[in-house]
């Protein structure tokens, strides 16, 4: 009974108006002819490259209106093998500074319960939780107690510190029951938007107050604190959210926390190549290697890693081997669908990372340590 | 006073007639300039006002029900109109669906009354503001056991009445295409405002056979006077009958010519045979008035007119009774 530890299921219709900072981006949901039309369109030129058919394909997922339609995708590519198990995680992206979604974060959760009552073997879904939604904890609680949600998705890229004093009610709630966190600890994915109007075309954006002057609950790492201090450039500032490192004040509060820092800190870390960082020139990424700081991370007893989203790269699959058998109660397998499909079809990573690690390994990771990262207080027996 | 009765009720006929057309022209633009598509958005919005704020979302929910989602077709994934009862019937069940657990069978769901998991599942709403809205369904009485009928009857009730306001607003989002339309109509079939009041004065037999007309229709309830016609036919046969009556409307390019030769009412130069630069702007800034008047009384619609219409065949009725 495998679990892939990180799938995204939202639809267009979960993603706020300014999405990527073009304004209007949401209301292409309220366009399904026209997007299906223009991508019918480029699907007849997208041959002419390998990478172009892969976008298409994953445009084709993303422009899709409803999670179910999303699921049906995911469900295809694993051969409706019901022996899969998914941890689906859904997002607050109502605070990004992006406008408002077609469709409200709260509807994206009712979505993945109907999901979920549909198939309560396969999904086991993971609610989002954002320090600036007052009703944030209440929703988290409501959903885990009373709606058969198994974990709390962060993702502070979209505008908030891990160590942020609004966090530490979640965490003492989820050190109480052992509830399992999966966060973001990649440079990729999506970022808060800036208050400017087409605001990702530009290189400067504005940064708040709040973000450059934030409030802890357990302090904030030095290095973080010169970061906010010195950084002027949004490119590089945004990426002070998702720092490993922010997670040792946390975690030496909370040291029991269950949290997954996923992605593994992101395969640019990987194979020590560093090359793209340097050519970001940002300070904030290519003094310490963000990999490294996760693993050290791993020393706590409840403290996880996946591999989702590395596993395009064929060239980062020895590293990955390495830290499983260095941590091997510490890693999930997770392939962070769709967000992948931009880079390679889901069977295809998947088969491929199966035939580059041992047996024990891909069991260790895909069945052992996933039914242990699920188990609380209010789930002890997994379906 | 009978006679001016007569004279009303034909010149609302006309009208009635006329924004049969302009309506059936607005329904076809409509479908060729994507404001159905905009009629979805805003049946969409206009119940998300009702049923969404920050804390709950029961319009997708709503929209993603099989009582709603099955009317739909192809890419399409919003409904122009929902229908009352599928409206109450989806509402009700995502209610009362919020108290079946995951992993519940049909004995658990049969368990408990429909009308009571439906009052259950109110509380499970996220949202005070939606609870408070959807308590206000219930019938009166404590026992809501056995009263999933009353529930759904009266969710109906709300619907219609907040579809019927709605139906205000979007009226008054589609006037300016209806004016745009109605002009064009006016005047590409010569309907002058100003003159067929005047025509249709001196025209007892169209002023007779109008009445009998409506007065037929009014008999059957139905102010539909040509069914299942396209907008082209629908003017053709409407013409058609009101030049029979010999009534001055229909395509004349002529009208336009006219306003160059006719002296009206710059007379004074009678010697004359042009009626002068001022004399033609005049005609035409008449001829335009016409239309604009004419176009303005076809924007206020076919209901309005039918509703005339009824009333002035009321007004009579009551004046012969009392004779």
């Amino acid at each position: 009974m495998p679990y892939n530890c990180h799938v995204h299921l939202f639809s267009i219709r979960n993603l706020p108006n300014a999405f990527y900072g073009f304004p209007g981006f949401a209301r292409l949901a309220n366009k399904p002819k026209l997007t299906a039309a223009s991508i019918k369109a480029l699907e007849r030129i997208a041959p002419v490259s390998d990478n172009f058919k892969r976008l298409i394909a994953f445009a084709k997922i993303g422009m899709l209106q409803h999670q179910q339609e999303v699921f049906e995708h995911l469900r295809k590519a694993y051969e409706y093998d019901d022996n899969w198990k998914f941890i689906v995680l859904t997002m607050d992206m109502d605070h990004m500074n992006a406008g408002k979604a077609q469709e409200n974060f709260y509807a994206q959760i009712e979505e993945i319960y109907a999901l979920k009552k549909q198939f309560p073997k396969q999904i086991f879904g993971f609610v989002g939780f954002d320090p600036r939604n007052a009703d944030g904890l209440h929703t988290v609680q409501h959903s885990i107690e009373r709606k058969h949600f198994y974990g709390v998705k962060l993702y502070p890229p979209l505008g908030f510190y891990p160590f942020d004093h609004r966090m530490e009610s979640l965490y003492a709630y989820a050190q109480e029951h052992q509830i399992p966190l999966m966060t973001h600890c990649d440079i990729g994915g999506i970022h808060y938007q800036s208050d400017e109007k087409w605001g990702i075309l530009k290189k400067k954006n504005r940064i708040s107050d709040a973000h450059r002057r934030p409030v802890s609950f357990c302090g904030i790492p030095e290095e973080i604190q010169q970061r906010l201090n010195d950084d002027t450039d949004y490119a590089c500032f945004r990426y002070n959210f998702s720092n490993p490192v922010n997670y040792e004040p946390v975690l030496k509060q909370f040291p029991d926390l269950k949290i997954c820092l996923a992605h593994a800190g992101g395969s640019i870390y990987m194979n020590h190549d560093q090359k793209n960082i340097d050519e970001r020139k940002c300070t904030a990424l290519g003094t310490q290697n963000w990999f490294d700081r996760v693993k050290s991370l791993l020393r706590y007893k409840n403290v996880y890693t996946d591999v989702s989203y590395t596993l395009y790269e064929h060239a980062v699959f020895d590293d990955i081997a390495a830290l499983i058998r260095e941590f091997p109660d510490k890693v999930l397998f997770g392939t962070d669908f769709f967000m992948t499909e931009k880079e390679n079809p889901e069977q295809k990573l998947v088969k491929d990372f199966r035939a580059a690690i041992s047996a024990d390994q891909w069991e260790q990771i895909t069945e052992h340590n996933p039914r242990r990262y699920l188990t609380s207080s209010f789930h002890q027996n997994l379906p | 006073m009978p006679a001016l009765l007569t004279y009303l009720l034909s010149l609302a006929a006309v009208y009635l007639l006329l924004s049969n057309i302009v309506s059936s022209f607005l329904e076809l633009w409509n479908a060729y300039s994507g404001r159905i598509h905009k009629r979805k958005i805003f049946l969409r919005e206009m119940l998300e006002k009702a049923l969404t704020d920050e804390k709950s979302n029961l319009v997708a929910e709503l929209y993603r029900h099989p009582q709603i989602a099955q009317q739909l077709s192809g890419t399409d994934y919003m409904p122009s109109a929902i229908d009352g009862q599928n409206f109450a019937d989806a509402l009700f069940s995502i209610i009362a669906e919020k108290t079946v657990d995951v992993g519940a069978t049909a004995a658990d769901r049969v368990s408990v009354s429909n009308a009571e998991r439906f009052v259950q599942g109110i509380a499970l709403v996220n949202s005070y503001k939606q609870q408070q809205f959807l308590y206000s369904l219930l019938p009166s009485g404590n026992d809501h056991a056995d009263h999933a009928e009353a529930i759904k009857t009266n969710i109906v009730k709300w619907f219609d009445a907040y579809m019927a306001r709605i139906s205000g607003e979007y009226k008054r989002r589609q006037k300016k295409p209806l004016f745009v339309i109605a002009l064009l109509v006016a005047m590409v079939l010569n309907v002058n405002g100003l003159t067929l009041f005047q025509d249709l004065w001196h025209n007892q037999n169209a002023q007779k056979a109008l009445e009998a007309k409506m007065t037929m229709l009014a008999a059957q309830g139905s102010m539909q006077v040509y069914e299942g016609e396209n907008p082209k036919e629908l003017m053709d046969s409407v013409t058609r009958e009101l030049n029979r009556m010999g009534l001055p409307i229909g395509i004349n390019p002529g009208v336009w010519k006219a306003c160059l030769n006719k002296k009206e009412p710059f007379k004074r130069d009678a010697a004359s045979e042009s009626p002068g630069f001022w004399g033609v702007t005049w005609n035409y800034i008449r001829l335009l008035i016409g239309y604009i008047l004419a176009a303005l009384l076809m924007r206020m619609g076919a209901p309005f007119w039918w509703d005339v219409i009824n009333k002035i065949i009321n007004l009579r009725s009551v004046g012969t009774s009392k004779k």
